[in-house]
């Protein structure tokens, strides 16, 4: 791993991956996905290069909202080199938004609460907080000093609500299972599924914290107070999360 | 697919063999009808925990495709179902040379054949976890730590959806002179009144008190 100081940017640091790409696969000479390829660029003699996201790869995004899940959840340095960079962020955080949107749908459509009608409840819970809580989000963050214009800033804070909703996403087959096998009378998959929620919630905002933390040059701007004060808005995204999903009747 | 085909129909085989071995402690009836349960359970948690599986994973590290996680959790199935199956011929045994218990005050050697039965479940599923890890690790080039996270993700995804999955398709096996018990028993409450596995675990941890007990009798 070279010194990180000698690195000229954007560079990967150690997140703990040691080892090649399976063997198997490279011995065969088979096509990889998108998905499949390593975040990291190898060449000999070189510090490891990470790219921002192409707009071939974004745009193949929206054709193919699987790869979204490749891309945003397997690949956070990426991620945080495209914010860095300023790489195609409008499209970026389209399809951060419309991910988020989609990968919820399921979730709403077979989940405990409202039936097929309520399809559209778990995208607004997510995303709509989200948005109610942005413009917050990035006065602090440009008050406290931090450069990131109003893009970039929107592209990270849409890093939650589409992981949530990937998690959602995952979660759907469980929670359908769970209310199909329990009597109608019962409360808990009301109560699962509240759980489920807040599971999708919490490792949206750690995947939004890792892609953050991933820059070591931006963690060196943190200071105490911003620490305080995003621990604030974190706090203030819950509550807005858990009021929101009380209007929409998810909790009853 | 070859490979895909060959894991399943190895998995059903083994789960079907140990699931009759466990089920004959109550009848013949209850072993025929876990040939068909025990398969059943393992492939109903594997396919609604598919996806969570894959995001999971993808969370956690991305060197893992989506085809490379379904592999990799049928053949963790694969592997405690082959376990299992291997003490089949033991548990058989046990099974039929089990006192039976009469009544409800009477029970037998059923308490410690379904001791036994725990613990070759935890011992199987112990050595498959860790078994795993290592593979993951080795095979594909993940660092342990993330090779140990993937594996307990996975198992606790396994463990909620599976309860509620072995709750519904319960009973797989129990004592012999219980009568005319279905199938399934599905969504109908347990003793306690339990309607699901949560509650159930949930009634073990904060058993149900006096007046919730007559309530659970009355609504049953």
């Amino acid at each position: 791993m070279p010194d990180r100081e000698n690195v000229e940017r954007p560079h990967l640091p150690n997140d703990g991956d040691s080892g090649e790409p399976k063997p198997r696969a490279r011995a065969s000479g088979r096509l990889r996905s998108p998905g499949r390829r390593s975040p990291v660029r190898r060449e000999p003699g070189k510090p490891e290069i990470i790219t921002p996201f192409s707009i071939a790869e974004i745009a193949r995004g929206f054709v193919f909202p699987f790869f979204a899940i490749e891309w945003f959840l397997g690949s956070k340095e990426r991620l945080s080199v495209s914010v860095n960079y300023r790489k195609h962020l409008l499209l970026l955080s389209l399809l951060l938004l419309l991910s988020g949107l989609l990968f919820a749908l399921p979730y709403g459509f077979i989940g405990p609460v409202g039936g097929v009608k309520s399809f559209w409840k778990i995208s607004t819970l997510f995303t709509g907080s989200l948005l109610i809580c942005f413009p917050c989000f990035y006065v602090f963050w440009t008050y406290l000093g931090f450069k990131l214009n109003l893009k970039q800033g929107l592209t990270m804070a849409l890093i939650i609500p589409c992981v949530a909703g990937m998690f959602t996403f995952g979660f759907a087959p469980i929670i359908w299972f769970i209310d199909f096998t329990t009597c109608e009378k019962s409360g808990t998959p009301v109560q699962i599924s509240f759980f489920f929620l807040l599971v999708s919630l919490t490792l949206g905002i750690v995947h939004m914290g890792r892609c953050f933390v991933w820059d070591r040059k931006k963690m060196s701007e943190v200071t105490d107070l911003f620490a305080l004060l995003w621990a604030f808005w974190l706090l203030l995204l819950v509550f807005i999360n858990y009021r929101m999903a009380k209007i929409l009747g998810l909790l009853c | 697919m070859l490979a895909a085909t060959k894991l399943i129909v190895v998995t059903i085989i083994c789960s079907a063999v140990y699931g009759f071995a466990v089920g004959s402690v109550h009848s013949n009836l209850y072993a025929v009808r876990n040939l068909i349960k025990f398969p059943m359970l393992i492939f109903i948690t594997c396919g609604i925990c598919s996806i969570c599986y894959y995001v999971f994973s993808k969370f956690i590290t991305w060197k893992l495709s989506f085809v490379d996680v379904q592999f990799l959790a049928l053949k963790t199935f694969r592997d405690i179902s082959l376990l299992l199956s291997s003490l089949a011929p033991a548990c058989f045994f046990l099974a039929l040379t089990t006192v039976k218990p009469t009544d409800g005050a009477h029970m037998g050697g059923y308490p410690l054949f379904l001791g036994m039965n725990v613990a070759f479940i935890a011992v199987c599923g112990s050595v498959t976890l860790v078994y795993r890890t290592l593979a993951l690790i080795k095979g594909h080039g993940v660092s342990v730590r993330k090779g140990i996270a993937v594996i307990l993700a996975w198992l606790l995804i396994s463990l909620f959806a599976g309860g509620q999955c072995a709750w519904y398709l319960r009973p797989f096996y129990g004592v012999a002179f219980l009568k005319g018990i279905p199938f399934a028993m599905g969504k109908q409450p347990h003793v306690t009144g339990a309607t699901n596995f949560y509650e159930g675990v949930w009634h073990i941890i904060s058993p149900p008190g006096k007046n919730g007990a007559e309530e659970d009798t009355t609504h049953r």
